[in-house]
Formats: C-alpha cells, structure tokens, sequence
C-alpha cells in the first residue's frame, strides 16, 4: 500500500490523536498511525486522572496553569469520558504539617481553584478515608477514561476526514538529502507493507518517540519512566484523593469505573517494550494504600500494571520552541525529571527538515501540546490556519459528564431487562449479559466485533471494559470468544488463539497479587478453563505470547 | 452432645466422609461455612488423566495422596461412591482404570473415571455421529464454537470419520438450534434456572412439541449444556430420549454447575438419611489441645462449642478457603492454623503461563497413612485429627485429572483409620 497525505502523525495515543484531530480540523489531509491498538502506551496505562493542576503547583507552575486551564476545557469537548469526581489533597500524619499553607499560596499564583474544607466534613464525604488526616483541600480533580477519550477522538479525526490506522508498525523514516518525506513499515494485522508520503511528520510517538527520531537521523533522549499501579477491586472513594506532600510513590488513589487505582511508583527503565512489575513496587503501593485508607489491605488487590512516561531529557540547547524542562535533567530519580512535554524542531536543531517531535507531557494537557505542534506544522508549511479544538466539541453539545448509573440506565434503554413487569410472551430472550461486572451485553459486542472486524478480544477489553471487573474475565472471555467465533466466522483455530492469548493478557496483570482473594480467583478460572472447557487441548493457529512486560523478579 | 467423627467442610470428601461414618453407624456431624466444590465442579470423577500407567505413576509417587491411600482404598471408595449413586437412582457409568474421553464446552477434550448417565452419549470414542445443540439467547454454551473445536479432535481417525456424520470429516459436526419456551425475560438464565425447567414433567412436554420438528435428519446423539433436570435428570433425560428418539449428552458449563450439584444433594441426602446432621453457615474455627484438636463454630457471634471423638479436617485448597494465601507470602491453614510449607516469595507461587502448571497447585498440608496432618518434624500433630480431599499436599489435581480420586480415596481412608 502507498499513499501520500499532508500531514502524517505517529503514535494513537492521546498526544497523536490529538494532533491528527487539530491537523483534520485545520483542513489538513492527515493520516495517523499506531503500531498497536488506540491507547497502547502511557494512554491506556495511567492512573484515569484529568489533573486539576494541584500536583504541579508547587514544582511546576506551568504545568499547573495547563492543567487547569485544559482540564476545565476537556470536561466541555469530551465529557462522556470524564467523570466529576472532584480531588482531595489531604494531609495524613505521614505528610509534612506545613505543605498544605504553602500548596493553597501556589494554587493561587497558578489559577488552580482549591478550596479548604473541615477534615469531619471529607470524612463524612469520604468514610474510608484516614480518619486522623489533619487538612482537607478540594480540588477540581476528575476520572477519565482514556479509552473512551481516544475513542471519541479517533471517532472525531475520521468525521474530519482523517484517518486512523491501528496495527501499522513504523519500520523505516524515508529520507531525501536532509529531509523526511514519509515512512515505510507493516501492517501488522495483514503482514502487508506500506509506504506513506508525507509533507511532514509528527512525531507523536511517547516512550517510543526516541526510537523514531533516531530512525530520522535525530538523537532525542525519552526516558522511558515506569510507573505501577493498582486496580482495588471497589470504589474504595467517590473522589480522587491525593497525598498533601510533594510527588511521591503511591500518593494518590483514584476511582475509576467500578474500581479504585493507586499509584504509582516512577522508576527509569532502560527498554519502553520491557519491563516488570516488581514485588517491592507491590508492597510499596500497599502500604502507602493504607496511609489514605486504613483498611486498604483488606480489600482485594484486583489488578497490576505499569505505563512507561516518556520523560523528556534535553540533550541539546532548546531552539526556542520548547519550553525549558524545569526540573533539571538527567536527574537519577525519574520523578524528579520533568513533567512538561517539549516541542522539538528537527530541521533547526538536527538539521533533519520535514519532522517535528512532541515528547514529554501528560494526558490531561494532550490538547494543548497537540495545538502547539500543529502550530509549528503549519508554521514549517507556510500556511496560517487558525486551530478550533478550544472551542470544538467532539461529542454533540448537552452530552453530560459520565456518572457511574450511567452504565446502568445504558442497559436499560438498550435491553428488555428493565421489562416491568416481565413480559412473558415475549419469544425473543433478553439481550445476554456477557460481563456481568461491567455489564458488557451481547449486542454490544457484536455490533463492536462487526464495526472493528477485529477478533482481538482484548480489543473488546479496552473499547467496552469486557473482564476489567472484579472476575477478570473468569466467565466471560468463554462467552465473548463464542460471540467472535458466531459474528465473525472466522475459523476455530484463530479464535482458540485469541481466547488463550486474552486469558494470557488477563493473568499477565494478575499476578503480582496473587495472594487472598486473588488467587482463590486465580484456581477458579483455572478450574473453568483447564478442566471445564479444557483450553489446553484446543487446537491453535499460534503460539500464546507471553509478553515481555511480566514481572521478572 | 458429643459425637464420634467431626467432619469440617461440605465438599465431595467431607459428604462422602460422612456417608461412610454414618453408614457405619457413627454419630457424625458435618460443619460447613459454606457449600462444597460440587457446585462448581464438573459433576464427574477424575482419578488420573492418560492411559492407566499415570495413576499406577502417582500410587508410586512418594508424598502424592494416592501413595498414601494405596490402590486397594482407592478402589473400595470408587465402588462405595457408585454403590451410594445407585441407590440414590443416579448411576454412574465407568470404572477404575479405564478412561472417558467427553467434549468440553469450548470443544476440547477432557478425560474423566466416572460419569453420570445423562453423559455417557458423549463419549468421544463411541461410534455414531453427533451434533450440537444451541439454546438461543442462554449465553454460557457456545455451541457453534465447541462444534468447530471438536470436528477438529484427534481422536482415532475411524473415531472421527463416525462422529462427524457417514461421509467424510469436513463436514464437520453440525449444530441445532433448539429454541426454549418462555425464556426467562428479567434476567439471563444460569444452569439452574433451566435445570429446575427441565425438571417439570409439563415442560418437557412442551419442549417436546417445539423440538421434534427440528430434530428430523440430524444425527440422534445430540449434546446439550449441564441442564437436564436438577432433582430428577435421569427421568428428564428418559423422558426426552424416548419422546425425541433422540440420545441426549449433557456438556459440563460454566458454574453453577447442575451435574455437581446433583452430586451434593445425593451424598447429602445419603447422610442425613444414615442420621447424620449437616450444618451449613458458622465460622468454623478449631485448636489443638493436649494434642488433640477441638472445634468450635460461630454463628453470628454466638460461639457454640462441638465435642468428638474425631475430626476430619475437609476443607478445600485456596479456592474453597481451606489454605489462604497471606499478603507477606505466608500460607495459613485456615481452621487450625496448621503449618502449610511454601516458598517465602510469592513470585515461586505461579506460573508466567497462565495455564501453568503452577507451582502452589501442590501446597497444603502434609499427612501420614493415616491421614493425619504432620508437623515439620513429620510427627502427627493431633492423634485426633485428619486431613483428607484438596487441602492435602503433593499433587497437581488439575493436571493429573485427580481432583475427584484424591478426595474420594482420601476420605475413605480416613474414616477407615476413625471409625
């Protein structure tokens, strides 16, 4: 396959969606590629919080200004992703007394709204919560679903007439004299080559926007900086809560979905492909858990994983267009490295022409980075289009923020479920719940594997949280492999392998927690997918892979 | 009150335990906190997957239950569980030694001792074609899928040349849609609620009319998922037989899983109908005193305390809470508190293929001849005390196909050893 567009972007996460929705905004041709599924980096493995800002006011007020600025325009543009669950800065007797007088001065100087509240009455909001926790400051902190987020956005590039290519593997930048003029690579669901054109790429890439830059000619030095998080298998808080103290491991505690994640950890790793989530990172998380919330350790841990940021170290002087690192760089603490992302302009600062690169950065400013690059974009095509994301809405205007019910009033418009009383005559059965924990029905996913042509099931995952919830797709990664198998027609053996390397992906997560509930789980579903269905004895078109990102301790 | 055996946990081994007592004219107690494995079970008798030198394998493996049991208790339990299934008149069909080869749900292949009637026309190995039934909207068998899988089996090729029809293999196994009256319409159905349908004689009746249309050329031994009937399967399975003549075969599913169940309220039954008493609910919580172990159960806060002779500790690995799994890497035995050896790291606990084998799978408590749980210096640790089904140490069930031999042999060994 060869084509040619104007403006080529690398990477579907946040960062490249983002860019290639402002580029098809401003009129441009644009294609985006992602070597993997939407949301295969730091997107899809971060903690779901929209920052308010409150993290950064302190270390980084820059940083702090955008994120409340974007965060307050993000719950505008894409607000079925976002739910208003506010944020709590607290202080435990484990934080230093005098941070929260000196975070509530910063907030001020950075424009992020905060505001004091009596422990009692966040205690009463949030019963778990520490009970000896000394201040209590709200922030406009919310969760947000980055899958629904790049959903919606990658939704909203090809209503703009851009296009979307997932499972395209950048294997070579196309160079004339000095300039880069496309890229070549694989189609890694037909194995098929391509060759795409482009008047200028943007590289979009996260932890991996190292690798393409070099691919270019171009040293740019992305730390790939591992963070680990957990998933609690309840809403053990309604609200983000965060540690009163400056950035550390397991200082916040988010709700997401049916689940509540705490993270992270932040250590540099040398390979964005390889990495583990290590013992030490597990007790850790635990134990700063039970800071917050005192009967941490009694729930059950659901769910391990860890995202690489891509931590920006400046190797040369910035031209102008970035923004300097605050921070320092080179730092051996990947925490201490810097948070902003930077815009790098490879024709002035490698003479590489025809490429820009966005590294550093964070989810919820994705926005604001992918303005600024489609900025210099058409700075570097002499061109001036006036970019319209601010004021863009990706969903029509009235969609409200998303609510947790909101799962459950979906089922009812879309199932007879809500019947009342039942209606018995009815010959049609009730539209099957095929994930009961996060009530995933059938008819979605057929509807999802006929729209996606897609038997990956871990595709279904992350577009409709099939087996995120509590079972771990104990029960239905059976039922979702034979609704593949019906929709699909694809053959047996293609299906088999999907189903064993889904449960793979499954346990993959699983097992650095494999203690109390968790492996009690874990001997259930070996129980139902070795000797009830005998998995083991079906035939496969491939090998299970056993990804690299598995604990190796 | 006191009695002469104790038994903690409802499972397979601690029902079958009881029956054995029971029949033995001991007065015998059974306390659970909650239902057995049966439930989530396959409702038939494994003892060793492959061909009979695996189990004459693990009777000679030193530490394995069954080298502890030997061949001549394991054999006298599996005639003793049949002889109690006959005369609660649900017959099982196989014998000691000699393998069943059944489809899966998803169309693989699992090789099981025992089964009940209402799955023998599934055996793989018997001649004949057969076909798939699919249930419209009840979402835990896939019929389609488990279809495709099984047209792929390799089982002998004259074996599969008969199973997927007169002519040759490509055709495959086909599959029927055969449509439920009034699917249940305010939720989705499990295995029981279409179980307990099918055990009205007015159902069948009605699923009679409606299937024996569909049913003209189509091969007469059909497969259907684990719902023909909870209390009364083999009068479900003779009346629809007869009516459709047809030979149905239930495919064990996802839990809850009916066959297992019909298990546990026979055995169940048996017990009661001998004079034993069953409790389910308590906190059953146990010490060693004088070297002897004492019971006692909480009942929301009302601790009650329980004297017997003996006691039989039945409670289940990790997934029926007979071993937990500590946050610091330790592994509790959970009534006694009994010492459970296991790596200090977790990471040596499992697999990094989720299939496995994972090393935990061969935790628990080690035992004598006697069934008596061992300390570290391989003394027994209560002369009053056994230990007997999933809890005991030393074998992979999952992967030696031995889950249901070790609890029945285990159990007969033990009360022999009491009563």
């Amino acid at each position: 396959m060869k084509l040619s567009t104007e403006i080529l972007v690398l990477g579907g996460g946040a960062t490249g969606l983002g860019a290639a929705w402002d580029a098809a905004l401003r009129g441009f041709k644009t294609v985006a590629l992602e070597k993997g599924d939407l949301a295969h980096g730091a997107s899809g493995r971060y903690h779901g919080l929209l920052h308010s800002g409150g993290r950064y006011v302190i270390r980084d007020p820059q940083s702090a200004r955008e994120c409340a600025a974007e965060n307050a325009l993000l719950r505008k543009i894409i607000p079925s992703a976002i739910e208003d669950t506010g944020g709590f800065f607290v202080t435990t007797p484990a934080d230093p007394a005098d941070y929260a007088d000196q975070f509530l001065a910063a907030c001020k100087t950075c424009s992020v709204p905060v505001a004091e509240i009596k422990p009692a009455e966040a205690l009463k909001r949030e019963p778990l919560l520490n009970p000896k926790i000394s201040r209590a400051l709200c922030v406009h902190d919310a969760s947000c679903d980055s899958f629904d987020a790049l959903h919606l956005l990658a939704g909203a590039v090809k209503a703009a007439d851009g296009e979307v290519m997932l499972r395209h593997r950048v294997t070579e930048i196309i160079k004339s004299r000095d300039r880069v003029v496309g890229v070549a690579g694989e189609n890694l669901t037909t194995g098929e080559h391509f060759t795409i054109y482009a008047d200028i790429i943007l590289n979009c890439a996260g932890a991996w926007a190292g690798r393409i830059a070099e691919m270019a000619g171009c040293e740019v030095k992305v730390t790939p900086g591992k963070g680990v998080m957990i998933a609690m298998n309840t809403r053990l808080v309604n609200t983000a809560i965060n540690r009163c103290k400056p950035p550390d491991d397991g200082d916040i505690l988010v709700p997401v979905g049916t689940v509540s994640i705490i993270g992270t950890t932040d250590t540099a790793v040398p390979d964005p492909d390889k990495f583990a989530v290590e013992d030490w990172e597990v007790e850790l998380l635990m134990a700063e858990g039970e800071q917050l919330i005192p009967s941490f350790r009694q729930h059950r841990a659901l769910r391990a994983w860890a995202g690489v940021r891509p931590l920006y170290e400046d190797t040369k002087p910035p031209p102008g267009g970035g923004s300097e690192p605050p921070g320092g760089s080179r730092a051996k603490d990947s925490r201490l490295m810097s948070r902003a992302h930077a815009l790098l302009d490879h024709e002035t600062r490698d003479g590489v022409a025809g490429m820009l690169s966005m590294v550093g950065g964070k989810f919820t400013t994705f926005r604001h980075m992918a303005e600024l690059l489609v900025d210099a974009a058409c700075a570097k095509l002499n061109t001036e289009r006036k970019c319209t994301t601010k004021n863009t809405l990706v969903e029509p205007a009235g969609t409200k923020l998303h609510t947790l019910s909101k799962r459950l009033s979906n089922l009812e418009g879309v199932t007879q479920h809500a019947t009342r009383p039942p209606d018995y005559s009815a010959t049609r059965p009730p539209d099957a719940l095929i994930c009961e924990c996060e009530l995933v029905t059938r008819a979605q996913i057929e509807q999802h594997v006929r729209e996606s042509g897609s038997p990956i099931i871990n595709d279904l995952r992350r577009d409709l949280r099939l087996g995120m919830g509590p079972c771990q797709a104990g029960f239905c990664a059976y039922r979702a492999a034979g609704i593949v198998h019906e929709t699909l027609r694809l053959s047996n053996t293609n299906v088999n392998s999907q189903l064993k390397q889904f449960l793979q992906e499954r346990w993959k997560g699983e097992r650095p927690l494999m203690w109390g509930h968790s492996l009690r789980s874990l001997e259930l579903d070996l129980h139902i997918y070795k000797n009830i269905f005998g998995v083991d004895t079906l035939p496969t078109e491939r090998e299970t892979e056993v990804y690299p990102t598995e604990r190796t301790s | 009150m006191a009695y002469d055996l104790l038994i903690i946990g409802a499972g397979l081994s601690g029902l079958f335990a009881g029956c054995l007592a029971a029949r033995r004219g001991k007065k015998t107690l059974i306390i659970a906190r909650g239902i057995g494995g049966t439930h989530v079970g396959t409702g038939t008798i494994g003892i060793a997957s492959g061909d009979p030198s695996t189990l004459n394998t693990l009777l000679s493996t030193p530490e394995h239950p069954y080298s502890l049991v030997g061949r001549k208790a394991l054999k006298a339990a599996i005639e003793q569980f049949k002889a109690i299934c006959v005369e609660a008149g649900y017959p099982l069909h196989g014998e000691i030694g000699k393998n069943i080869t059944l489809p899966t749900a998803a169309g693989g292949t699992r090789q099981t001792c025992l089964i009940s009637k209402t799955m023998c026309a599934g055996d793989l190995n018997r001649r004949g074609p057969l076909a798939l039934a699919n249930l419209p909207g009840f979402r835990d068998f896939s019929a389609a899928l488990a279809a495709a899988n099984l047209s792929h089996v390799t089982l002998s090729r004259e074996a599969a040349k008969s199973l997927s029809g007169t002519n040759a293999n490509e055709a495959g196994i086909p599959t029927i849609t055969l449509p439920l009256p009034h699917p249940p319409t305010h939720r989705d159905s499990y295995a029981t609620d279409l179980a307990l349908l099918f055990d009205l004689p007015g159902y069948r009746d009605e699923l009679i009319a409606a299937w024996q249309p569909l049913l003209t050329d189509v091969p007469k031994r059909i497969g259907l998922p684990a719902v023909l009937g909870l209390e009364h399967a083999v009068e479900a399975k003779q009346h629809l037989d007869s009516a459709l003549g047809v030979e149905l075969f239930e495919i064990p599913i996802l839990p809850p899983c009916v066959p297992g169940m019909r298990l546990f309220n026979l055995l169940r039954d048996d017990f009661q109908n001998h004079g034993g008493r069953l409790i389910i609910g308590p906190v059953v919580s146990g010490r060693i005193e004088n070297g002897r172990a004492a019971v006692a159960a909480d009942t929301n806060g009302r601790v009650k305390e329980y004297k017997a002779e003996a006691v039989i500790l039945a409670t289940g690995g990790f997934l029926n809470g007979g071993l937990v799994a500590e946050f610091d890497g330790k592994i509790r035995e959970s009534v006694f508190g009994l010492p459970v050896p296991a790596p200090a790291k977790r990471s040596e606990w499992t697999s990094e293929l989720f299939l496995g084998p994972h090393p935990f799978a061969r935790f628990g408590l080690r035992v004598n001849k006697n069934m008596q749980p061992l300390n570290a210096d391989g003394k027994p640790i209560a002369s009053n005390l056994r230990a007997i089904g999933s809890i005991l140490a030393g074998a992979d069930r999952l992967s030696e196909g031995s889950r249901e031999g070790i609890e029945l042999g285990t159990a007969w060994r033990a009360v022999e050893t009491v009563a």
